[in-house]
Order: structure tokens, then C-alpha cells, then sequence
């Protein structure tokens, strides 16, 4: 090996080694605290990061679970989303390709959360890793949910599901508060009550169905009593967007199915009704009353009048064959009802015939918001032989007698059945279903951060 | 030669002396990471067991004390005990959710193991101990503007340490808990 002449120089007399191998040993210690330096702050980096990351995470969660609360509240349509805060109609879901979300909202301590709320999912589409198959009276919907703090993102996917239920809790007559039933009634089908049931004498009913502090008071007894059911829950009357008028006659729909209400159609009454028949109808009150003699023929549609009073005689009510009719009756205390007090009348009384070529309890509902407008009445009225129909009235007392044979369903605060009253429960009706309203998380997964394009529950 | 091997020795000690400090330093900074670590996972673990438990019992069971330590969580505590500065950096506040007979969240974690708790509680992880402080506050959504539309969810994780060393920063995470019952109630604007 040859050295160089310098080097070698320097060994053989010691002189002018010790300080440049001083500085080799001081650059390699250099490099270690370097290094030592450079591990502990990428720790330290690493760590921080670690800690946003479960922020972001919980962040995003809180946008789902926000989600599903607003989700629940603003019961949107199968074919509305939310953004914002608000209910957007289906044109508003996008922008474009990109759906439209929340906007970003603050939770804390540096973390946001945006989410996005898919339309109600068809057979074939995907959310949370799983294939959507669509079934009757679900309504499911995939949410994604973005976290953010200190630019770590985290983003998150779970498919809610929301079930429809029956909006007839009983198979027969449910009033929640009561149901009294005089001398000699005969009724076909379940008469339920979370509190008391009142039997007068001479009265048949198939089956008794009881809240768990139902009893049976009166002179007769059920055929059959079932306890401990319930307690039932008054329903929210589903009245929709009916107090708001269809512009056009093409915007005058048949009542939608699965529980959603659609404008009222009442403009047609105005068209339809004879002045000189005694029809009253006034548009800026949305009062209908129907006097002597008066005829009025309703078509398909959803009708929202704030009142409907039939008092005169000799009326008569039509409805047209295959033309399904929905009635709410509105309240003045009900926000958005444009109702002025006095309001939410219903009574059909003296002598009025109703005229149903359709022959079925699902083709004339009548759906009373609340009590405020007193007790509504269905006496001395004349049908053929039956009438058929369907009342919703869970804040109200219903007072029906000396008609003819009831086939359908009733559902009110109070029933007050008169002497000698017929029910028949007729099966269509368990086809009528409240609105979905309580989401459930059904599926849940984490998607990766980052997505291409603009669609956020793409990658999942 | 006996100057070089003097500067020699010299620099050599400075180097030593700065490699000591500098792994010093480090060693100091990983504990301190390793503490933060611990804390958000401990804080994370919390959160997760607070998510188990069933809506109506997320509540405390008592009223917090407000705390004049200001790295003591309870500093956020308002005077009162009924209100939970949520955001370190902002004044905003929330209205505790107090409910003594349902509800599972202790208001101190003193005398608590986490091991045998759940809620407030004093946690260990290897070396690495602290306490943990649950919060549960009423949460108005932006929408439905309601005091108690639903319940927010912080935890904040303290770890306990020698004076001589670095305190970590306290490791807050919060989030949302819907009730998973809550629909549109009748007569109700939302």
C-alpha cells in the first residue's frame, strides 16, 4: 500500500494527526446528532399527525351522525337530498356532476366536518361496500362524511336505512285516549285503546287490543282481549306539502304512494262546484262548506281545506270512479298552514249522501292535523248502505253515529261510537303507510382520504 | 504537538458534549411523543367506550368544578359547573348535560382506575399515566334550534409527569351523538 509521502511524513514524526482525526471524529458525531435530531422530530411529526388523524376520524363521524339527525327531522323524499341544513328538491342534489353538500361546519379545536346525503338508493347502486337491494317500505340512503383538521382528512361512508310502518296501528278502531261504544254495536275487526274501552250494552267486538294500562269497562266483553300492546303513539299526521296549491292542472297528481303528500288540488272544487248548489268554497281561506241541498263531486286529488263543514240537508258528496281522494284538514297552529282561526273543522252532519262508485276505504282518507278545531262529527248520514273511508285524526275525538255500515279504519285521540254503529276493517288499508322518518345506521366503512374527480363518495 | 492534542481533546469534548445534549434533547422529544401517542389513543379508547353506551345515559353525574390550573382540563369548566368551554381556543360554550339518576359520566376521575371505570379515570399505559376527563354538553344543530338537539362528546386526556420534564399538551377530541330515536315531532318547525 502506498501512502502518501505527506502522510507517511506525519506518521513518522507524530506531528499534525491528532487534530485532523479530531475533526473526522467530530464530523461523525455531527452526523449522529444529526440524525438523533432529525429521527425525534420525524416522531414527533409522526405523532402529532397520529393525533389529528383521530380527530378527523371523530370529525367525520360527528358529520354522519349530524346527517342522520337532519335526515330524521326534514324527512326529505326518495327523491330529495339534503345540503346545508335545508331539504334541496332533486335538480339541487348536483351541481353538474358534483352532488352538493353540507358546506363545511365547524365541530371544535380546529375540526370540520362536511357531509353529503345521497337520494333514496335504487337496486344496483353501492354504498358502504355493500350492493343496494331495494326493498318495499325501506328507504335507504349512504352518507359520506368528510373530516378535516391541521390538513389531515379522514372520510367516511354508512348506509342509513329508514322502515315504514303500518299507519294503522290496530286493524280496526284505535282511538288513543278512549273509545266508547253504545248500545248495540257490532264491530268487525280490532277496537284498541291505550287507556279505556267502553262497552255498552249489546255490543260485539272481535277483538280488543290494550295499551299496558288498557281496561275494559261497560256491560259487554270482547270476544277476544289482547294486553300489554303498545303503548300506541299518535302518528304524525302526514300532510306534506298538501297546504300548498298545485299551480296547473298537470301539477294536480293522484295522492303518492308510501306516505308522501303532494299540493292540493283544490282549485277544482272551485271549477267543479255549482254557485247555485250551495257549495261555498273560498281559496283565500281554504273553507269549504256545503249548505242546503248542496251536491259537490270531488276529483282525484288531495284536497287541504283549513275547514270542511257539511250542515245542510239533502247534500250529497261525490267521488268518481277510480279517483283516489285525500282530505286534510289543516290547522291554524301548524306553521306554513296559512289557516286563520277559527280552523281544522270537520263535520259531516244531517242528512248528507255520499255517492262512492269505488266501493274501497282507500279511495277516500281524511286526515285531521290536530284537535284545535273541536270534535269532528259524522251523524245522520245517509251512503247506500256503507260508507267507505278512512279517518286519521290522532289529536281530535271522533264522534260518528246513525249511519250507515263504517268499512274502513279510524284512528283519534277519543272514538265515540253512537247506538247501533257497524264497522267492518277492511285489509287494503295496512297498504297505507306512515312516512319514513327514523334512520338507522345499516353500514358503515372508512374510504380512503382522498378521492379523484368531484364526487366525494366516489373510491368507497 | 502537545497545543494539537489540547485542541484536539477540546474539540473532541464539544463534540461529546453537544452529542450528549443533542440525544438528550431527542430522548426528551420521543418521550414526549410517546406520551402524546399514548394519550391519543387513550383519548380515541374513550371515546369509543363513551359511543357504547346508551344515549339517554350519556350524561354527568354530577356538575363539574371549574379549575383555576389552566392545564387541568376543568379549567374549561365554567363558574357554576353547569356550562363546558368545548374549544380551547374559543369561548365558545355548551350547557353540560347533568342528569344523576341515568347518567354514566363521573365528573373527576380521582380514585378511578380505567381498567375497572367507565367515564372519568385515571389511565396507564406502560410507563405513560394521566387521567381522563368526559364531557357530554348539549349541542344545538344549525337547523333544528333547539338547546338539546344532541349531545357532544369531549374527551380530554392529561398524562402525568415528572416536573422536571416536558408536560404534554392536553389531547382533546370531541364529536356528535345523535339520538338514534329523534324524528320530527309533531307541531315542531323542523
Amino acid at each position: 500500500m502506498r501512502y502518501p509521502i505527506d502522510f507517511r511524513r506525519r506518521l513518522a514524526d507524530g506531528a499534525g494527526f491528532v487534530l485532523p482525526t479530531a475533526m473526522i471524529v467530530l464530523l461523525i458525531l455531527t452526523l449522529l446528532i444529526g440524525a438523533a435530531i432529525t429521527v425525534a422530530s420525524q416522531t414527533s411529526t409522526s405523532t402529532t399527525r397520529d393525533g389529528n388523524t383521530k380527530v378527523a376520524l371523530e370529525a367525520a363521524e360527528a358529520g354522519l351522525q349530524t346527517a342522520s339527525y337532519r335526515l330524521s327531522k326534514l324527512e326529505p323524499k326518495s327523491t330529495e337530498c339534503i345540503t346545508g341544513s335545508v331539504v334541496a328538491a332533486e335538480q339541487h342534489c348536483e351541481r353538474g356532476s358534483e352532488p352538493l353538500g353540507s358546506g363545511a361546519e365547524a365541530l371544535g379545536n380546529g375540526a370540520t366536518f362536511e357531509y353529503w346525503t345521497s337520494k333514496g338508493l335504487l337496486t344496483g347502486e353501492k354504498c358502504a361496500g355493500e350492493t343496494i337491494s331495494a326493498q318495499e317500505n325501506l328507504s335507504q340512503r349512504c352518507i359520506t362524511s368528510v373530516g378535516k383538521i391541521n390538513g389531515v382528512t379522514r372520510r367516511v361512508q354508512e348506509r342509513a336505512s329508514s322502515l315504514s310502518s303500518p299507519l294503522f296501528q290496530v286493524k280496526g278502531i284505535l282511538g288513543y285516549h278512549s273509545v266508547l261504544i253504545e248500545n248495540n254495536g257490532k264491530l268487525e275487526g280490532e277496537v284498541g285503546t291505550n287507556e279505556t274501552l267502553t262497552l255498552k250494552n249489546g255490543v260485539i267486538v272481535e277483538q280488543a287490543v290494550l295499551g299496558p294500562l288498557g281496561k275494559v269497562e261497560g256491560t259487554s266483553t270482547p270476544t277476544k282481549t289482547v294486553k300489554n300492546i303498545g303503548p300506541f303513539e299518535p302518528p304524525t299526521v302526514p300532510i306534506g306539502e298538501s297546504a300548498q296549491s298545485a299551480l296547473s292542472q298537470s301539477e294536480c297528481k293522484p295522492p303518492l304512494e308510501g306516505g308522501e303528500v303532494g299540493k292540493n288540488c283544490n282549485f277544482l272544487i272551485t271549477s267543479g262546484a255549482d254557485a247555485n248548489s250551495g257549495v261555498s268554497y273560498s281559496s283565500a281561506t281554504r273553507s269549504l262548506s256545503m249548505g242546503q241541498g248542496a251536491s259537490l263531486e270531488l276529483k282525484e286529488g288531495v284536497y287541504n281545506f283549513c275547514n270542511f263543514q257539511v250542515a245542510g240537508n239533502n247534500t250529497t258528496l261525490k267521488t268518481v270512479a277510480g279517483g283516489k281522494v285525500e282530505i286534510f284538514i289543516d290547522s291554524a297552529l301548524r306553521s306554513g298552514s296559512n289557516c286563520a282561526a277559527p280552523a281544522g273543522k270537520l263535520e259531516f252532519k244531517n242528512g248528507l249522501e255520499l255517492v262512492d262508485p269505488n266501493k274501497n276505504a282507500l279511495y277516500l282518507q281524511f286526515y285531521v292535523y290536530d284537535g284545535s278545531g273541536g270534535v269532528i262529527e259524522f251523524k245522520n248520514n245517509v251512503s247506500g248502505g256503507q260508507f267507505y273511508g278512512t279517518i286519521v285524526a290522532p289529536y281530535s275525538k271522533v264522534a260518528i253515529g246513525n249511519n250507515a255500515e263504517f268499512v274502513g279504519a279510524i284512528q283519534a285521540n277519543e272514538v265515540e261510537l253512537a247506538p247501533n254503529f257497524k264497522f267492518k276493517f277492511e285489509k287494503e288499508v295496512n297498504t297505507l303507510k306512515t312516512p319514513s322518518r327514523l334512520y338507522e345506521r345499516k353500514a358503515w366503512e372508512e374510504c380512503p382520504s382522498t378521492y379523484t374527480g368531484t364526487n366525494p363518495s366516489e373510491g368507497c | 504537538m502537545l497545543i494539537e492534542v489540547l485542541v484536539a481533546i477540546l474539540v473532541l469534548t464539544v463534540g461529546l458534549l453537544g452529542l450528549i445534549g443533542a440525544f438528550d434533547s431527542a430522548r426528551k422529544l420521543n418521550l414526549l411523543s410517546e406520551r402524546r401517542t399514548s394519550m391519543a389513543h387513550r383519548a380515541q379508547l374513550e371515546l369509543e367506550r363513551l359511543q357504547a353506551i346508551p344515549y339517554e345515559q350519556l350524561a354527568m353525574k354530577s356538575a363539574p368544578s371549574h379549575s383555576t390550573e389552566a392545564t387541568n382540563p376543568d379549567f374549561y369548566v365554567k363558574e357554576g359547573g353547569t356550562e363546558y368551554q368545548y374549544g380551547a381556543e374559543s369561548s365558545e360554550a355548551e350547557k353540560l348535560v347533568e342528569q344523576a339518576s341515568v347518567g354514566e359520566i363521573a365528573a373527576s376521575p380521582s380514585g378511578r382506575k380505567c381498567s375497572q371505570y367507565l367515564g372519568a379515570c385515571e389511565w396507564v399505559d406502560g410507563n405513560v399515566t394521566g387521567n381522563v376527563y368526559d364531557f357530554v354538553t348539549w349541542h344545538t344543530d344549525k337547523l333544528c334550534k333547539t338547546s338539546t338537539s344532541y349531545k357532544r362528546l369531549t374527551v380530554a386526556v392529561t398524562a402525568t409527569v415528572p416536573s422536571s420534564n416536558n408536560r404534554p399538551t392536553v389531547v382533546r377530541i370531541s364529536t356528535l351523538i345523535a339520538n338514534p330515536k329523534e324524528t320530527k315531532k309533531e307541531f315542531e318547525a323542523c
